[in-house]
């Protein structure tokens, strides 16, 4: 497998033909192995790279990484989002005033994140099935992993609980409006 | 290779796919963050999620550079250097998967997390590619397939008319509900037919009867039927 900067722009069949060659290699390797045919290919399965993922210093090849920046959310969504953030809705007001714990990880988060990786977050999201479920998440996502139960039984105050429940909420429904507005205007 | 060679790959088909076809960035990109928020325990899962890697690397690779191809003629030779089942995966399911939500995705990751995922099939599957191929027929296996779209293997006979295949042993008490749930799943991926097997491993020639099944309807089972068998 190629880690450089490969050109896609090609006038013969032979970069495809390199690439259909080697996926139907590892479709041999895979059904003569089975799931061991991963150790053909990686040396380290075993070790700790689950675990640094998400550390970029630690790549091969930093140089090509992507920031959390360029997460490919359109731009025209992030105003949005970020314009309701900044509105006199009860829940944003307290997403950025408030000095409660589980607010403070909201903010936290905005920070360390930036709006648009959480943003690509919330949109997984959507397609969790169970309602409960998508909330659930969406909170987590919100308050840094952080579950609310966790952040409210010592501070006792479900106020902030629900209004962390509500931001959730409203930007899974803008997130979905935006999203089926998409679709119209592409004719589907 | 390093694993952590494979997530600047990632990274990189990532850059290259946002000019050619943003809905592979953005499907590569969300499989960044998943494998970020994982952290299974066992060995397995931490080779399910590689192998899952490898192959969606893979199978973008093989995309951008079938989209690269300056003219629609070259287009036309790529796909005639494919087998029927991989134009069926390449220029048709891997496009249908990229440009629409997998509801089946968050699941995913949920079983890995859980450990529920077990790749006990792999004997089996093995045994009937082996066979099929044999007999002339081609093959297709591909997580993306098997855990979005319940399709364990595609399957391409004489006609070259690719057939989505599910497997089960008879001993299934779920089959029906099963099968349900599988005819529910092609038709969401519109899936125009495919065919739901349950075999029983303890019968004589099962692997053969069951490899004549599959070929037979491969080339003659029609458009919107989606076969239980038996």
């Amino acid at each position: 497998m190629v880690t450089k900067q490969q050109n896609y722009s090609h006038d013969d069949l032979g970069a495809f033909s390199e690439a259909l060659e080697k996926s139907r290699k590892m479709q041999q390797d895979w059904l003569t192995h089975g799931l061991d045919f991963v150790n053909l290919y990686i040396e380290d399965i075993e070790g700790d790279w689950l675990d640094r993922w998400d550390d970029d210093e630690t790549t091969v090849e930093s140089s090509v990484a992507l920031t959390a920046d360029q997460t490919f959310i359109e731009p025209s969504v992030v105003e949005f989002i970020d314009a309701f953030l900044a509105s006199d809705y009860p829940a944003a007001v307290w997403a950025r005033e408030s000095d409660h714990p589980l607010a403070q990880r909201v903010q936290q988060q905005m920070e360390t994140e930036g709006l648009a990786q959480i943003i690509a977050r919330l949109e997984d999201c959507l397609s969790i099935a169970d309602e409960s479920d998508k909330l659930h998440e969406a909170t987590m996502i919100l308050a840094g992993g952080v579950t609310v139960g966790e952040m409210t039984r010592d501070s006792g105050d479900e106020e902030d609980e629900f209004k962390l429940f509500d931001l959730a909420e409203s930007l899974l429904e803008k997130l979905a409006e935006l999203k089926e507005r998409k679709w119209k205007i592409m004719g589907n | 290779m390093h694993s952590l060679e494979i997530k600047a790959k990632l990274k990189s088909l990532i850059k290259e796919a946002s000019s050619i076809e943003p809905c592979l960035a953005k499907r590569l990109d969300e499989i960044n963050r998943w494998v970020k928020d994982i952290k299974p325990g066992s060995l397995t899962a931490k080779k399910f999620v590689m192998a899952f890697l490898l192959e969606v690397i893979r199978d973008a690779d093989v995309w951008l550079n079938l989209q690269a191809l300056s003219s629609p003629e070259l287009q036309n030779s790529a796909f005639e250097q494919m087998t029927p089942t991989e134009q069926y995966w390449y220029g048709y399911l891997f496009p249908q998967w990229l440009n629409s939500s997998d509801p089946k995705f968050y699941i995913w990751k949920q079983k890995l997390m859980s450990s529920e995922f077990s790749p006990a099939d792999d004997d089996i599957l093995k045994s009937i590619v082996q066979t099929i191929e044999s007999r002339g027929g081609t093959v297709w296996r591909c997580y993306i397939a098997d855990l979005s779209m319940a399709t364990d293997l595609i399957v391409s006979y004489r006609q070259r008319k690719p057939l989505c295949l599910q497997v089960t042993t008879v001993s299934n008490n779920y089959a029906q509900k099963k099968y349900e749930s599988w005819q529910d799943t092609l038709q969401m991926w519109v899936i125009d037919r495919g065919l739901f097997l349950s075999y029983n491993p303890g019968k004589p020639d099962f692997l053969e009867q069951l490899v004549t099944i599959t070929l037979h309807n491969s080339d003659f089972l029609p458009l919107g039927r989606y076969l239980q068998f038996p």
